[in-house]
């Protein structure tokens, strides 16, 4: 499958390695999920024993797929290496606006979904397999809303262990908890999102 | 791929935008909820798939069995956006010897008073399979998930 | 991007719908009418499988089905 190249690191020897952007999700993998993240998560969980709650384990992405199966307001992307997918996204270019004053009411590409593979995780391992697999598909979804004319405008609900991400380190502006939703809502302005992608071009 | 996307090595591996610190994730409930909305769907099909396969009986027969159209049925196996009519629940429920207040819950036509029996079927559609035969571990989940029902 | 390009042949008021909603909503002519066609598509199918469409007031919490044909 054709795809653009992305550099991410090698978690253990801390090396550049290339990795594949594919857009679209397929059966194989759905199939890397169900038969390579569930079973490894499940095993490293029970190893870590109640310390830790993972928000995206219950999620059957087989049913993800299929809601939005033929609908050109969503765009799925998986990265992959090492012959497995190590991160998947949803973006929904179709019907969210922005919340911030200075934008409210443009259009944004919103993140209805992004996971990256349990072994990508550090609350699950150290060290990961990979690393910047999240900070790459951001990156993607940026990109997506310049090319679909909302010009780097980002929202998306964040899982609480990656609030200091978002907030400290892409440079998101945090508009607090959304009531209806439970979790914390960032947005990209049009500035972030081109201080985002200036550094390496 | 229908968008052009162009990340230069140096902008993931020189960059501040380090995860070192995090993990990145990020999901919205609502669109979860509609997955966990067609996963409860595909539970109530499949049930009903596994419980006549179980008996060995076709759609035709089941149809006739308990008064319901084929084509009710049909679509109440295999579509998981289908809104079966209360009256179909509830032959089902007699026909089958479940608790037609807790499938009724299951198919949206009367509010959920627990998160217990939701929480079955999703369990029961993410560990059944669309195979033809029941196999060990199915009929276990399809046990499983019958008690729920019946209690 | 891969892409196929069409005339569009609008009226003045349409045109001039269209001029600002994107003043607005802060996109092209192109951005807005693609992304009409996406929403257009979400509801249609969102509608086809049953699901109804309705307006609520933040406020009043009033709500309003509209009806799709």
């Amino acid at each position: 499958m054709s795809g653009a190249r992305v550099s991410i690191i090698e978690g253990a020897s801390r090396r550049a390695i290339e990795a594949t952007l594919v857009e679209g999700i397929t059966r194989k993998h759905l199939h890397d999920v169900e038969m390579k993240w569930k079973p490894w998560r499940s095993q490293r969980l029970k190893e870590l024993g109640d310390a830790i709650t993972e928000e995206s384990s219950h999620w059957d992405w087989e049913a993800k797929v299929d809601v939005i199966e033929g609908l050109v307001s969503y765009a799925a992307f998986v990265l992959e290496c090492g012959g497995d997918a190590q991160g998947i996204m949803i973006l929904n270019t179709g019907f969210k606006f922005c919340r911030i004053q200075s934008q409210d009411k443009m259009p944004l590409v919103y993140v209805e979904f992004l996971e990256t593979a349990p072994w990508n995780r550090k609350q699950l391992v150290t060290p990961r397999r990979y690393c910047r697999v999240g900070p790459a598909l951001i990156d993607v979804a940026i990109q997506v809303s310049e090319q679909v004319g909302y010009q780097g405008r980002l929202g998306l609900h964040s899982l609480p262990q990656s609030d200091g991400w978002y907030r400290d380190i892409c440079g998101m502006t945090d508009l607090g908890i959304d009531r209806d939703k439970g979790l914390r809502y960032f947005e990209m302005t049009i500035e972030q999102a081109a201080a985002y992608l200036k550094e390496g071009r | 791929m229908s968008f052009s996307i162009n990340i230069p090595a140096s902008r993931i591996l020189d960059s501040s935008h380090d995860d070192h610190e995090f993990d990145v994730a990020a999901g919205n409930p609502q669109f979860l909820g509609e997955v966990r909305d067609k996963i409860r769907g595909r539970a109530l099909g499949i049930l009903f798939q596994y419980l006549r396969r179980d008996r060995a009986m076709t759609i035709e027969q089941l149809a006739e069995q308990i008064g319901i159209a084929q084509e009710e049925i049909w679509a109440l196996e295999r579509d998981p956006h289908f809104h079966p009519k209360p009256r179909t629940i509830q032959r089902l429920a007699a026909y089958f010897e479940l608790s037609e207040q807790k499938l009724s819950e299951l198919a949206d036509l009367k509010p959920a008073s627990s998160l217990e029996v939701q929480a079955a079927a999703v369990r029961f559609a993410m560990d059944t399979s669309k195979a033809i035969d029941l196999h060990a571990d199915e009929r276990n989940a399809l046990n499983q998930f019958v008690k729920h029902l019946c209690q | 991007m891969s892409r196929k390009t069409m005339t569009l042949n609008l009226t003045d008021a349409e045109m001039e719908v269209l001029e600002k909603l994107c003043a607005r909503k802060g996109v092209n002519k192109t951005s807005l009418l693609r992304q009409a066609l996406r929403l257009y598509q979400t509801v249609d199918t969102r509608i086809q499988r049953g699901d109804k469409l309705i307006f609520e007031n933040e406020l009043t919490k009033e709500k309003a089905e509209v009806v799709v044909l």
